[in-house]
């Protein structure tokens, strides 16, 4: 069987586990949902007070936090498997997938399909169709298709990124339990500041989340060719159409380190 | 006489005050985190500050104080049901807890404000050091945390932050005590987890909701928590205003444990019932 | 070229620990010292095709190491190990795709998923030819007895019915060679005996190699035709089970009933009897008028120590024991313990 279709099994495999406990799966989809909805409140209530960020308007900031929050949703119910990494290998639940004659990384993709980060998934859906279609009446460019296509690709990149931070945080996990919740800046943190368009950080902000982490090549310069606007900052239009690549690259990378996080991982046997 | 009588709950608290500390590496972790989400949403918010330049009801350093603070002490607010009391009402274990010569919901209180305050202590002292010295050191005293307002308002912002803690674990045990009804603890957990992230402050400051929203944030006890002690400490609280807002919190605290009492009263009969 | 070659594998781990005493709260932000374990120390050996080695030894000796890096899980600091010809830890898929490992502990199987669809996906996962797994499959739940529960989900099972799908699951793949870490733990009597049964048969019938970690005595004499024992991470003992009892052969337990020679509590010995004790170091007991004597028949003779008890006080009863397994074991591992200057006992 190949890789894909083994990955599709576990997943069919994982949703219907999930599917055993119905009441559960849809209180905790209906409560992310709530909780997420709770903070998108207190942006609400911001713009309610001062009327404008900057020169960004509130259906902007809804294009930016839509776009975050629906690619970041599905990166998390992708990376469970990866997320949960520290337990499993104290609960030495890692060793069993280590004695497979398959990829680390397929194996603990397939571990979960987490189905009730759909909630996340719709609210920040409702948000971002809320954000694009105040953009397009007010003169988007992109038309249907264009914006389809520009989001679909900025998604890819953004799941993409988001993916190869938690790989990255299942590598930390190997070496310490207890300070994980540092990489919670990137994914919970990526996702909180990635609802805002990067102009309002200061430098070394912007930079290590455009060259380091590079979140705003996912989120801010796509969502730019979205609500149809120029960079403040000055970049080319058409940065948008390149950048979401960023995110695979850096996912490309995270595969290298998880390779090299294994090696360390079997010869100190944590 | 009260002290004999006390006695079991203080021990009770210093046993479980000591075991967080222990926390040592994940409080750094935290500490890091905190200090990330709080520059984000102090930047966010000096960004709206500048653009408007409007007449809020909080000074642009005064909304940034608001969220450092926030940050540091995070750790009390009720956001997560106790794991080990959740189990323990769920699997119907409280009865044998029951059967202990303690008067349980105040052992379950005692247990609550340690665990809320040791972690928040362990992560709010660097949190300070780091947004009210290093920030304006590096020259960056427009998003740093403002010293108190005076000497007597941290005196009693201290006084206020553990009435706050109070007040936490209150609403903390009547959110456990729920358990006793439903089956799951979904629900719960999620409506605390929503209700205290929009109207304890952490979100964004309380003042900064529209005006029309004021007078629910007022008459609710979330805002006992945290924006009490914040606003004495950045002095938006009238000094004759304070004697008043404490009071207020301590009504809170003991009113919401009464609560929280009754509700583990009737519960607890349930389960003994049940268990027959 | 024997099946499984192990050249003097060394592993040490290295662990940061919070230090201890005043002030320790403060300087554990800070500082960690290092804690080094030696987990194996130059350990050799080989195993032939159709083997059923037992290998034991006390919690932390090194048993879970060595199977770690036996299936490809773990890589020594030094040393060589081929199995099939493969280097478990650097051609790890191609080798797990031959050996199949149970771990007691933990289930390798689905929680919620029925017994047979968790051997299904690992058909999948392992890339079985469907025709070939087929067979396998229905003849291991026909062996195994699993059919009663085969639509049940893994987490409704008990400890035993688990246990049979487990070691079902592991060779589905008809590997050559089968890893069992601590297998019958936790079982009831039935249990383990259906356990042991299909391992001696899977073996016997079919060859497969068999490496069994245990602390059940009873598993290892019903089981091995090879026992290796492990202590502080050295190979302490290897041959076959008769290690253990020449080691039997040596020691005997004599309990002497005695009676006071003046009525009330029978005193400790004296004279000769107390200087023979001392001079063979043989340990003993006293205890409401039964004595217990652990003596080495080579430093003291059983009659010679009889005789030597009669000359002091009235015998009522003697019997005479070789020690249970487990106290031989127990002995080998107190006599092996502490790692480098222990004389290591090999075949």
């Amino acid at each position: 069987m190949t890789g894909t279709r083994l990955y599709w099994r576990l997943v069919g495999i994982s949703i219907r586990s999930q599917m055993q406990y119905k009441v559960s799966f849809i209180l905790q989809s209906l409560g992310q949902m709530i909780v997420t909805g709770g903070e998108f409140l207190g942006i609400w209530a911001l713009f309610d007070r001062f009327g404008t960020l900057q020169e960004w308007a509130f259906h902007e900031i809804a294009v930016l936090y839509g776009l975050a929050n629906v690619a970041f949703s599905v990166a998390d119910a992708l990376t469970n498997g990866f997320d949960s990494a520290g337990y499993l290998i104290r609960k030495g639940e890692f060793d069993r997938v280590m004695v497979r004659p398959r990829s680390t990384v397929l194996l603990l993709l397939g571990y979960e399909f987490t189905v009730r980060r759909i909630g996340r998934f719709l609210q920040g859906a409702a948000i971002l169709s809320y954000g694009l279609v105040v953009s397009s009446e007010s003169g988007a460019p992109l038309g249907l298709v264009g914006t389809a296509a520009t989001l679909l690709w900025a998604i890819v990149g953004a799941v993409a990124l988001f993916v190869g931070i938690r790989i990255i945080q299942a590598c930390v996990s190997f070496k310490t339990v207890q300070s994980i919740e540092v990489m919670n800046v990137f994914t919970y943190g990526g996702v909180y500041a990635s609802g805002y368009p990067f102009t309002i950080y200061v430098r070394w902000f912007r930079m290590l989340f455009t060259y380091g982490v590079p979140l705003a090549a996912v989120t801010y310069y796509p969502a730019l060719l979205l609500m149809g606007r120029l960079d403040p900052g000055g970049a080319v239009r058409w940065i948008g159409w390149v950048s979401p690549i960023a995110g695979v690259a850096f996912l490309m990378v995270s595969l290298v380190i998880w390779r090299f996080a294994l090696r360390w991982y079997s010869s100190t046997g944590t | 006489m009260i002290r004999s009588a006390a006695r079991p709950y203080l021990a009770f608290f210093a046993a479980r005050f000591r075991s967080q500390l222990q926390y040592r590496a994940a409080a750094w972790a935290g500490v890091v985190t905190q200090i990330f989400f709080g520059l984000v949403s102090v930047m966010v918010l000096v960004a709206f500050y500048r653009a408007a330049g409007t007449d809020a009801p909080l000074t642009q350093s005064q909304s940034v104080s608001y969220v450092w603070l926030g940050q540091a002490l995070l750790l009390i607010l009720p956001f997560r049901l106790d794991p080990e009391l959740r189990e323990m009402i769920q699997t119907g274990d409280v009865a044998y807890e029951l059967a202990r010569p303690v008067f349980l919901p105040l052992s379950w209180f005692a247990r609550g404000v340690a665990d809320r305050v040791a972690p928040a202590l362990l992560r709010a002292l660097p949190q300070f050091a780091f947004s009210m010295l290093i920030l304006p050191w590096i020259g960056w005293e427009e998003i740093a945390l403002v010293p108190p307002a005076s000497a007597a308002a941290f005196g009693l912002f201290l006084v206020s932050a553990v009435l706050g803690s109070l007040v936490a674990a209150a609403i903390g045990l009547i959110a456990a005590a729920t358990l006793f009804w439903t089956i799951a603890g979904h629900g719960t957990s999620i409506l605390v987890q929503t209700i205290v992230w929009v109207l304890s402050g952490v979100s964004i400051p309380l003042p900064l909701y529209p005006e029309w929203f004021q007078p629910v944030i007022r008459a609710l006890p979330f805002r006992a928590m945290l924006d009490t002690p914040f606003q004495i400490y950045l002095g938006t609280t009238e000094a004759s205003a304070v004697g008043g807002e404490l009071l207020m919190q301590l009504f809170w605290a003991v009113g919401l444990f009464v609560l929280a009492w009754i509700l583990i009263g009737r519960g607890s009969r349930r389960v003994v019932v049940q268990g027959g | 070229m024997a099946l499984i070659e192990v050249d003097s594998i060394c592993k040490r781990y290295v662990r940061r620990a919070r230090t201890t005493g005043r002030g320790a709260a403060l300087r554990g932000l800070f500082v960690r010292e290092k804690v080094v374990t030696d987990a194996l120390s130059d350990v050799s050996f080989t195993i032939e095709a159709g083997e059923l080695v037992g290998y034991i030894g006390p919690n932390g000796a090194g048993k879970s190491t060595t199977v770690k890096l036996l299936a490809g899980i773990l890589t020594p600091d030094s040393g060589t190990c081929r199995i099939n010809g493969l280097v478990p830890w650097e051609e790890r898929r191609e080798h797990v795709a031959r050996i199949g490992v149970v771990f007691g502990q933990r289930t390798q199987l689905w929680w919620d998923l029925p017994v047979i669809e968790s051997f299904d996906l690992l058909a999948d996962i392992y890339r079985l030819d469907r025709t070939h797994y087929e067979t396998t499959r229905d003849r291991l739940i026909d062996r195994l007895s699993i059919g009663p529960f085969l639509e049940q989900p893994v987490r409704q099972l008990s400890l035993g019915q688990r246990m049979r799908a487990d070691l079902a699951a592991s060779l589905l793949h008809r590997p050559r060679i089968l890893f069992l870490d601590e297998p019958t733990i936790g079982l009831d009597a039935p249990g383990k005996l259906a356990i042991r049964d299909f391992v001696r048969t899977i073996n016997a019938e079919e060859g497969v190699t068999v490496i069994l970690t245990t602390h059940d005595m009873d598993d290892i004499e019903a089981l091995s035709s090879r026992l290796m024992i492990i202590n502080s991470g050295r190979i302490v003992a290897d041959g076959a089970p008769s290690i253990l009892t020449d080691e039997l052969a040596r020691n005997r337990e004599v309990v002497v009933d005695v009676t006071p020679a003046h009525g009330g509590e029978a005193r400790p010995p004296e004279g000769t009897l107390a200087a023979a004790l001392e001079r063979s170091r043989t340990r003993w007991s006293l205890e409401g008028g039964r004595f217990r004597f652990d003596v080495d028949p080579t430093v003291l003779s059983v009659p010679e120590l009889i005789r030597l008890v009669g000359e002091q006080y009235t015998m009522r009863d003697i019997s005479i024991e070789t020690a249970p397994i487990e106290e031989v074991v127990r002995r080998i591992y107190a006599r092996t313990d502490g790692g480098a200057n222990a004389p290591t006992a090999s075949s």
